[in-house]
């Protein structure tokens, strides 16, 4: 990647928080030209810096080199568009778009397509890297929840299950396979999995009542493994926990989880829309998670036993 | 003073002899008068380690003397209805292990005998008594976290059943399974926290010690309230390394949650607004059988009822059901009680 930083677009009614707009707006190797504003993205909580707007793809292709856009709100129209037009595409997992959109979202190009993740994490990072190294065997099964202080909505729910499913996946090397799951009041969504390679594991997402970021919530992975058994959480302290050993207890993170991935997140844009062929586009991975998620809203629907537990499509 | 003949000299004796010490040091008149089991070597073993000379290899000869008021049986639960109705007819209070039985025949013929003699039946349903466990029930019954909506517990573990591949716990025959022999400790939890009876029972199971185990060793359940609550269960065995292990309990009200793991120091964290802590100290025995004891001295309704041990195991043998055939298992609603 060269010392020029890449034209990007952002557009949606806005990031999470200052912090977030600021590494968008101050990242080496984006550059922010403009803000696009559409009829789905009407003007945002914390669009306010000084720079052009454009009220269409059209009208923001006319910058000179432009490579990327950055949604903080799915559009799959405007991604499509986008992809086409050789754009890269950052968005979060369209959970509301229908199977035949996400099927021409997948094939669309000739733009990097990147779906957000939460592999930047903190938590997630760790475990990905203590699983590779070996000692911990081969995951047998495992237990993520992500319980999130906060205001509540079926949307929030649905993509953090999506991030959770691709957490998991990440984490373990594992597809899922089959799904059950069950629903509830403050947007519980539970699901059982079965994975490949004979393992299983929960994902629990809802809400939590308790607003205060560090004290409210649960965001913990529990992993079994054929060597040791791991156990991680997020925002508290980290504990490893192999009892042949003192327990090892350490901080990793240090700060809002959100703002490594978005970070990480941009950092995947950047390669993704300079050279990577591959980049670290995840989009078509993301898209299995989303039929993870139609796969457990369906099971959670669905009144007869029968009809609960569903095979997915193989992996892609 | 009541006396207790104890039946079934294997590993969780022990944790029963000891909490009667316990009882004892604590000022309650009880103690145990013999100890039984068909293996001989082992019942002297416990009457030597503690100082109980009386010890038999036919149980019936506790239940011939007068003096024994109650009984305990930790015998396997294959044992359980032959024991518990010889017990009943021979007028003594009956203690068993859990389950109460492996099947609901069993189960009813034993609530049956002890209701005819008049005399008190108790399962040892001991998670109920756990700290952690109270603490969190009388957090919910306090309203504390508003309506609890979800709660998920974590039991993982590297202990494996004594016996190796002789283990009687691995044996569906003589153990119903895990979710008979374990998952009727959670189910019996959940319905008391909720004091509501799942609609639906899902089970997942695996065999992470050998693929040729005829028993589960992991299993997560998931069950399904008619008011929308869920409860998540997670329980392994054969963890590694063997003495790795972790225990945690989550509830999610619509205006607290309540969270606890065995990396806390016993802490409680309790989130209304605030944060409290409580030490927890591992005591379920000591409460279970002091329970026990009080309703015998009392002639009131244990705690744990015949009716909710029956239920637990009613239940179990469905999560059994469902771990093997992977499918959900839908229940009729009911009030719990």
């Amino acid at each position: 990647m060269g010392s020029e930083r890449i034209p990007m677009v952002v557009t949606g009614p806005g990031p999470e928080s200052a912090e977030e707009e600021d590494d968008l707006f101050g990242h080496h190797h984006l550059e922010v030209v403009g803000i696009l504003r559409t009829a789905t993205s009407p003007e945002g909580r914390f669009w306010r810096r000084d720079v052009p707007l454009f009220s269409c793809l059209a009208e923001a292709r006319r910058v000179p080199g432009l490579q990327a856009l950055w949604m903080t709100e799915p559009d799959v129209a405007l991604a499509v568009e986008a992809l086409a037009a050789g754009v890269g595409v950052m968005m979060p997992a369209p959970c509301q778009a229908s199977p035949d959109e996400l099927e021409v979202l997948s094939t669309s190009g000739p733009g990097k397509l990147l779906i957000a993740h939460r592999r930047h994490s903190p938590m997630l990072v760790q475990a990905r890297r203590l699983i590779l190294s070996g000692e911990y065997g081969l995951p047998w099964v495992m237990q993520l929840h992500v319980i999130t202080p906060g205001a509540s909505s079926s949307t929030k729910r649905e993509r953090t299950f999506v991030e959770a499913i691709d957490a998991l996946c990440f984490v373990s090397g594992l597809e899922v396979s089959s799904v059950y799951a069950r629903t509830g009041p403050q947007n519980i969504l539970v699901g059982s999995l079965d994975l490949t390679r004979g393992g299983c594991a929960t994902v629990s997402v809802a809400t939590s009542p308790v607003t205060d970021l560090r004290g409210g919530g649960l965001r913990r992975l529990v992993l079994a493994g054929s060597q040791g058994l791991l156990v991680l959480e997020e925002d508290r302290p980290l504990l490893s926990v192999r009892a042949s050993e003192a327990p090892t207890v350490s901080r990793v993170g240090g700060g809002a989880a959100g703002r490594w991935v978005s970070r990480g997140l941009l950092d995947e844009l950047a390669a993704a829309s300079a050279c990577d062929p591959e980049g670290a586009a995840t989009g078509r991975r993301i898209l299995r998670s989303l039929a993870t998620l139609h796969a457990a809203l369906h099971s959670a629907m669905t009144a007869s036993a029968e009809d609960a537990v569903i095979s997915l499509m193989p992996v892609p | 003073m009541i006396r207790v003949g104890l039946i079934g000299c294997g590993f969780i004796s022990g944790l029963h002899l000891d909490a009667y010490e316990r009882l004892r040091a604590a000022g309650r008149n009880v103690e145990v008068a013999g100890v039984a089991d068909v293996r001989g070597n082992l019942a002297a073993a416990m009457g030597r380690k503690y100082a109980i000379d009386n010890v038999e290899t036919d149980y019936r000869h506790l239940l011939d003397d007068s003096s024994i008021r109650a009984v305990d049986v930790c015998a396997p639960s294959p044992a359980h209805r032959e024991i518990a109705v010889a017990a009943a007819e021979a007028g003594k209070h009956v203690f068993l292990e859990k389950p109460i039985a492996l099947n609901l025949d069993d189960a009813d013929a034993i609530i049956c005998a002890c209701e005819r003699a008049g005399v008190t039946l108790m399962v040892g349903q001991s998670h109920r008594f756990e700290a952690v466990n109270q603490e969190v029930k009388c957090m919910v019954d306090s309203g504390e976290i508003g309506t609890p909506w979800y709660a998920s517990s974590t039991i993982v573990e590297g202990y494996f059943w004594p016996g190796a591949w002789e283990a009687w716990q691995i044996n569906p025959e003589q153990s119903g399974g895990n979710l008979v022999q374990n998952g009727v400790h959670e189910i019996d939890f959940y319905c008391g926290l909720f004091e509501e009876v799942p609609t639906r029972i899902f089970v997942r199971g695996r065999r992470l010690g050998s693929s040729h185990l005829d028993t589960f060793d992991y299993w997560h359940m998931v069950l399904s309230f008619e008011s929308g609550r869920t409860a998540l269960s997670t329980y392994s065995y054969s963890i590694v390394p063997p003495d790795a292990a972790f225990r945690a309990i989550y509830v999610l009200g619509s205006e607290g949650e309540g969270r606890y793991d065995s990396t806390s120091n016993g802490t409680l964290w309790r989130s209304a607004g605030a944060t409290n802590a409580a030490t927890l100290e591992p005591q379920q025995f000591y409460l279970e059988l002091g329970a026990f004891l009080e309703s015998v001295e009392a002639g009131t309704v244990p705690v744990v009822t015949p009716s909710q041990a029956r239920l637990a195991l009613e239940l179990a043998l469905v999560a059994e059901r469902s771990a093997r055939s992977g499918e959900p298992i839908d229940l009729p609603e009911r009030s719990y009680g």
